[in-house]
């Protein structure tokens, strides 16, 4: 993640039309866009789909960007409403929850790369919301705690249990996962 | 130990670079397009008839106000001018002619037939 000042140069940059400088905002923070809506949604395909929305909505609004250098936590707070509209829309449309593995074994064929991302697919949905944003913020994007309490508006302190937590489950989950492929 | 970090990057969205890049680029260029105005007619017209529709609007409110003011002096004027006059003569003991008396009061004359 940028620095804040970087950040806020670059916001301000943007709201006067730059273009160099709507990329460097995109590049910096479209990963973790997706990463916040993947945490909510599930879906790698449908996480992406709000990643890039959020982003050319929160363009669209760049002038209500109070705060340039609070950019990433006023994004993400636009991908999280994003994606709770499109689960939202997704629940009343009456899909099963439990896509992501069925998405990714059938649509592709099943590498052992493939095969893992199912796995951790199956292993985050085990885990509370607000887990699987810092897990996927930290340990994927590599925020610091500072960064995501930042963004997602909790301490510091919370973030550090989130993420104690996420890994402990996620373990539990794939190692169990392991056992059971070498009982099978 | 739980502390050590899980490799998530079977998740990463940026492996395959290629879809990435489209993907930063579609974003931009999209980006960049809805904030810029279209070059159509219709919203050109729109853009520049916002403005003049204001100044329009002030104008018209400057003159309202202006030619209200006239008329309400206008309004107060007309009765208090004959009235003036006739005080006049009376206060200096005028004997002014029959003439002179129908032009000062000529407009309420025809008013009254």
């Amino acid at each position: 993640m940028l620095e804040r000042q970087v950040t806020a140069t670059l916001v301000i940059r943007a709201k006067g039309g730059d273009p160099v400088a709507f990329k460097e905002l995109v590049q910096t923070h479209l990963r973790a866009a997706f990463s916040v809506a993947l945490a909510i949604l599930g879906r790698p395909s449908d996480a992406e789909d709000i990643a890039q929305d959020s982003l050319l909505l929160a363009f669209e609004r760049l002038d209500t960007c109070r705060e340039p250098e609070r950019f990433a936590g006023w994004l993400m707070q636009i991908v999280r409403n994003q994606a709770r509209n499109a689960l939202a829309s997704r629940r009343l449309r009456d899909v099963p929850a439990q896509e992501p593995t069925e998405e990714l074994s059938s649509n592709l064929p099943m590498t052992d790369a493939t095969a893992f991302s199912s796995q951790l697919l199956v292993a985050l949905n085990s885990l509370s919301t607000a887990r699987r944003e810092v897990v996927l913020l930290h340990d994927l994007e590599g925020w610091t705690h500072a960064e995501i309490a930042d963004a997602l508006e909790f301490s510091e302190q919370m973030s550090r249990q989130h993420l104690f937590q996420a890994r402990r489950e996620l373990r539990k989950q794939l190692d169990g996962e392991d056992v059971e492929a070498q009982h099978a | 130990m739980h502390d050590e970090k899980i490799d998530l990057s079977a998740l990463d969205p940026a492996r395959d670079a290629h879809h990435w890049n489209q993907l930063v680029e579609s974003v931009v260029a999209r980006a960049l397009a809805r904030r810029q105005p279209p070059l159509t007619i219709g919203y050109q017209m729109l853009t520049w008839s916002r403005p003049i529709l204001a100044i329009a609007a002030a104008l018209a409110l400057v003159f309202g106000i202006r030619e209200l003011l006239l008329h309400d002096r206008m309004a107060h004027a007309r009765p208090v001018a004959p009235a003036f006059v006739l005080a006049n003569w009376a206060a200096n003991n005028e004997r002014p002619d029959t003439t002179k008396i129908l032009q000062v009061l000529g407009g309420s004359n025809d008013e009254s037939q």
